[in-house]
């Protein structure tokens, strides 16, 4: 690779890297939110239609909570590795219970 | 690592709010003229003066929709109040150009020809929320808006070293530094309502945003999901069978008994005329905090009670509180004034941010900047030039054009496009200037075209004790002020600029 292909590549790099925490930010924090509804709607130890809307109220608050933390994180693979591990978690502990009855 | 992590949520901060900020100022100023959805349509009426009391206007209105639209689905029927004399109707007509009509009508007779055709105050709330999109689409924007709008606020906050002491920090005629001081100023003075009503926003539109929570528990059982949520409601197919409404007055006055203190508030027949039809009273959404909190159900032919219901399960009780909070329909007079004043603070935080993005950024070049500068004047000034034309419009259009309500919001776009072309044509500061004077001058002399149009002024009004007008109007002339205040500011503040950077300065 020739050394100026390999400067533009460089430089290219840090606009990836914003397109990446852009897409973490949102369409991560919205994922993570789903799961997040997901798994308390079928995990609260309350009548189902009272979990249904606690969950949703609660997954509402966690989107903007989840863009803030993926922009405040410096390092943009723990920055991932925390929205992306956390809706696994979240979503393994939601397929686990499985839908009520 | 501190100083990045405040660099970086500062950047979060300013684009967040800059992406759909010329929206969420729209959104803002229809969603605080909305405080005054009631008033508002009181005032497009001038023809309404008759005042009948609910249940009486509500029997008028079944006995026009049986006259007028027997074949609708359902009829939604709000009960006139203290602050509007109509009965607001909702129904589906494939003959309306929307699908379904929204209209006004009259308390005493029930049709909706006494008064001029318009949307009134409606077409505000209907935009805050809808944005004059198709379902879904204006909703799902809105409910965008709104989210960005809380990322904004909450990442506003954690950049902000000192919220306290920015409650008296105003450093006037200092550029830049006097922008960033008014929109730390609106934005924390009323911060609790910002956040409130950013939060209780999204909520309204809950079930948009996030139908996952209901999906996780009912797969694609909406009809049990929507059972459980509302147990209230009672709902049935019709059968296809005609059969007459049992009259009406006798189930208002057997849910007036139940409602004790409460006031009869919403009425909704579902299936009207069928044997299936369904007749649901709800306790006046201005009783208390949360919306919709109380209903009685009637079988439509014979009258009976199907079902009574006062929602107590907490956490649907937190939603309907949140929704109410929203909607402020249980704000006094004070408190209402109080929504009003901050939901302007509100949009002026938004348009001082929009502002503050050029002004940090004057040494930006190309399309984007030039285009933002710009679209910062047709949106800030051109939202509420619309409002104005809206306003404008229902006085002057002939009372008897064809689909009068819809060419009343044609107006509304076209003001709204016309200052937005303006502002793409003209130097920033002068627009800013030129279209606040226009703005000021409009505002002001909208009271004297409503005197001519109507023959009802502000003197008449303050004479004969009808607040209504005179409100209207003396907030008209606080509007004209303020604009005109504005306009004023803008020529010193870009003369300022001028001078200090010189010629080549892109103004705000």
């Amino acid at each position: 690779m020739s050394p100026s292909r390999l400067q533009s590549l460089r430089r290219a790099v840090p606009a990836v890297r914003a397109v990446a925490r852009l897409l973490l930010a949102s369409v991560g924090g919205y994922g993570l939110a789903v799961a997040l509804a997901y798994a308390l709607a079928r995990g609260l130890p309350v009548a189902r239609s009272e979990a249904t809307v606690s969950a949703s109220l609660a997954a509402i608050l966690a989107m903007p909570v989840a863009a803030i933390w993926t922009y405040g994180t410096p390092r943009l693979g723990r920055a991932a590795g925390g929205i992306l591990g956390l809706t696994a978690v979240l979503a393994a502990a939601a397929w686990m219970i499985g839908q009520p009855a | 690592m501190k100083t990045g992590f405040r660099q970086s949520i500062a950047g979060l901060h300013s684009w967040s709010g800059l992406i759909l900020g010329w929206l969420l100022f729209a959104i803002a100023l229809s969603g605080t003229a909305t405080v005054f959805r009631s008033e508002i349509s009181g005032w497009m009426r001038p023809e309404v003066v008759a005042t009948t009391p609910p249940d009486a206007a509500i029997k008028a209105a079944v006995r026009w929709l049986e006259a007028h639209h027997p074949k609708a689905a359902g009829w939604y029927l709000t009960a006139p109040d203290e602050r509007i004399p109509t009965t607001q109707a909702v129904f589906d007509d494939a003959a309306a150009p929307a699908g379904y009509r929204d209209i006004a009508l009259d308390p005493v007779s029930g049709s909706p020809d006494v008064a001029r055709a318009t949307l009134g105050g409606e077409f505000l709330y209907r935009f805050h929320f809808e944005l004059q999109l198709p379902y879904p689409w204006g909703r799902y924007l809105a409910v965008a808006a709104a989210m960005l709008m809380l990322i904004a606020i909450v990442s506003g906050i954690i950049v902000h070293k000192r919220i306290f002491k920015d409650i008296f920090t105003f450093r006037a005629g200092k550029g830049k530094r006097s922008w960033l001081d008014a929109h730390n100023v609106l934005g924390v003075l009323a911060l609790p309502f910002h956040l409130m009503i950013t939060v209780t926003g999204i909520v309204t539109l809950l079930s948009l945003v996030m139908p996952w929570g209901t999906a996780a528990n009912y797969g694609e059982d909406l009809k049990t999901a929507f059972a459980e949520a509302a147990p209230g409601l009672v709902s049935r197919d019709p059968a296809g069978r005609p059969a007459p409404l049992a009259p009406i007055g006798p189930m208002l006055a057997a849910a007036q008994h139940r409602f004790g203190e409460g006031r009869v508030g919403r009425v909704s027949i579902a299936n009207p005329g069928d044997v299936n039809a369904i007749v649901t009273i709800s306790r006046h959404d201005g009783d208390q905090l949360a919306y919709a909190a109380q209903t009685v159900s009637f079988d439509g032919p014979s009258g009976q009670i199907l079902k009574t219901y006062a929602e107590t399960r907490p956490a649907q009780r937190t939603y309907d509180v949140l929704y109410g909070l929203h909607m402020g329909r249980f704000a006094p007079q004070v408190s209402r004034w109080l929504y009003f004043l901050c939901g302007l603070a509100l949009a002026a935080t938004i348009a001082t941010g929009l502002i503050l993005w050029i002004r940090s950024r004057p040494q930006a070049r190309g399309a984007g900047p030039w285009i933002a500068a710009r679209l910062n004047v047709g949106a800030v000034a051109g939202f509420p030039a619309a409002i104005l034309g809206f306003f404008y419009a229902n006085r002057l259009f002939p009372v008897d054009i064809p689909e009068r309500a819809e060419a009343e919001v044609s107006a509304f776009f076209w003001v709204w496009g016309a200052a937005i072309l303006f502002a793409m044509l003209r130097e920033p500061a002068r627009a800013w200037r030129e279209a606040f004077a226009v703005l000021a001058a409009a505002a002001a002399l909208l009271p004297v075209v409503s005197f001519v149009a109507t023959g009802r002024g502000l003197w008449s009004a303050v004479i004969g004790g009808d607040w209504l007008f005179a409100g209207f109007d003396l907030t008209l002339f606080a509007f004209a002020v303020l604009a005109a205040a504005i306009a004023r500011r803008a020529g010193v503040a870009s003369a300022d600029s001028a001078r200090r950077r010189g010629p080549r300065a892109v103004p705000a």
